[in-house]
């Protein structure tokens, strides 16, 4: 098993040590969702989910699990955020009735940057976070995301001038 | 804030939350990663077992054919022939019920209006008591006010049923007149033995050959039934 420069973890295909690359993986790909969602008590849960669904396929045969489990998370969270009914039924699914006060509570939930995330809009979330949490170059953005290399510009600059206005 | 300082800004955001999110290890993993199962969720275990219920009740009638309403009718009515099994013998009235009978069976259904007259017979045979069975044959003798026989071959195994039958409409007011011939009861009663649906179905060119070549040419017996 080879450790890669960021961390994360090579894994041989046919030598898939699932325990092993939850545990490396797992707490970036947390994280990772809890910029994608603008909601660190729900990227939790959702990165669960996730793993609980891949636990039952087979995962034999794919030759970068690390990265099948990245976009796998990545396309859970832009799933949920498609619609505010499914984002809402999800955090009825994993919290019960959240209270607002319960959220309110929640230092790191309300840090000014998450705040500042959840005035845009998923696409543009995503692609902010793909951009310049990740690393990504915009035609990876893309890809990842699968939307034109056109539509991923057009989501970023409409982000920056968001975040431009909200900055302090 | 110019879009290269801006971006710059969102790099060390995410490096300031990031590490912060680190720090704070309050995104602690459920004890249950790294296990091989994971438990269903609640609605999953739920749709589960509805599923395995849904495929139990739809396969009894499929696993278990003798077990079928009209077929288990046919069996309790007596009328299987020698060397026939219970499902020929529904198949078999079936086919006499369309073709002589003029009607359409329901499948699985039983002494309902569309069904023949041997199925109605079977059926007082079979729970005379049962006001909804009777009240489904009254509402097929006011329909066509006869009985017809399904064939002159068959009248001597169902004879006893038509007659059983002719008891009972017998005690509940019905005044049951004499077998006829169709010339017969065409000429006493004036009209045809034609039920609205074999109408229907005439005019649609819907109607068996078979059953005209019955009811012209061998001018099968009817009971003809007046209520009082």
């Amino acid at each position: 098993m080879n450790v890669r420069t960021d961390g994360g973890v090579a894994i041989e295909p046919l030598e898939v040590d699932l325990a092993t690359l939850y545990q490396h993986e797992l707490p970036g790909l947390v994280r990772l969702a809890a910029f994608l969602l603008a909601d660190p008590r729900l990227a939790e849960d959702v990165c669960q989910d996730v793993v609980a669904t891949l636990l039952q396929r087979p995962m034999a045969g794919i030759d970068n699990p690390a990265a099948y489990l990245r976009t796998a998370v990545i396309n859970r969270c832009r799933r949920l955020q498609k619609r505010s009914t499914s984002r809402s039924l999800a955090e009825r699914r994993y919290f019960g009735r959240r209270s607002e006060s319960a959220d309110a509570d929640n230092a790191l939930h309300n840090d000014a940057f998450f705040v500042r995330l959840r005035q845009l809009t998923a696409a543009q979330r995503t692609v902010v976070v793909l951009a310049y949490y990740e690393d990504l170059t915009l035609a990876a953005v893309a890809e990842q995301m699968d939307i034109p290399l056109g539509t991923v510009k057009a989501h970023l600059t409409r982000a920056l001038d968001k975040m431009r206005t909200s900055t302090p | 804030m110019i879009t290269d300082q801006l971006e710059e800004h969102l790099r060390s955001e995410f490096h300031r939350v990031d590490h912060r999110m680190l720090e704070e290890g309050n995104l602690d993993l459920p004890s249950y990663v790294g296990s091989p199962v994971a438990r269903p969720r609640r609605w999953v275990r739920v749709a589960a077992v509805g599923a395995v219920a849904a495929a139990v009740v739809l396969l009894i009638p499929i696993v278990k054919p003798a077990d079928r309403p009209g077929v288990t009718k046919v069996a309790e009515a007596n009328v299987i022939l020698p060397g026939e099994t219970p499902r020929e013998a529904e198949e078999r009235i079936t086919r006499a019920c369309m073709i002589e009978g003029g009607f359409t069976p329901i499948d699985g259904g039983f002494a309902s209006i569309d069904d023949g007259p041997l199925y109605a017979a079977a059926a007082y045979k079979e729970s005379p008591e049962s006001s909804a069975r009777q009240e489904l044959c009254h509402q097929r003798i006011e329909a066509l006010g006869i009985i017809p026989v399904p064939s002159p071959e068959q009248w001597t195994a169902f004879y006893p049923h038509v007659v059983a039958l002719i008891d009972c409409l017998k005690a509940n007011g019905f005044d049951v007149g004499p077998i006829l011939s169709l010339d017969d009861y065409v000429a006493s009663a004036g009209k045809t033995p034609v039920s609205p649906k074999l109408a229907e179905m005439e005019a649609a060119g819907e109607v068996d050959p078979k059953y005209w070549e019955c009811v012209q040419k061998e001018t099968l017996p009817y009971i003809s039934i007046l209520r009082t």
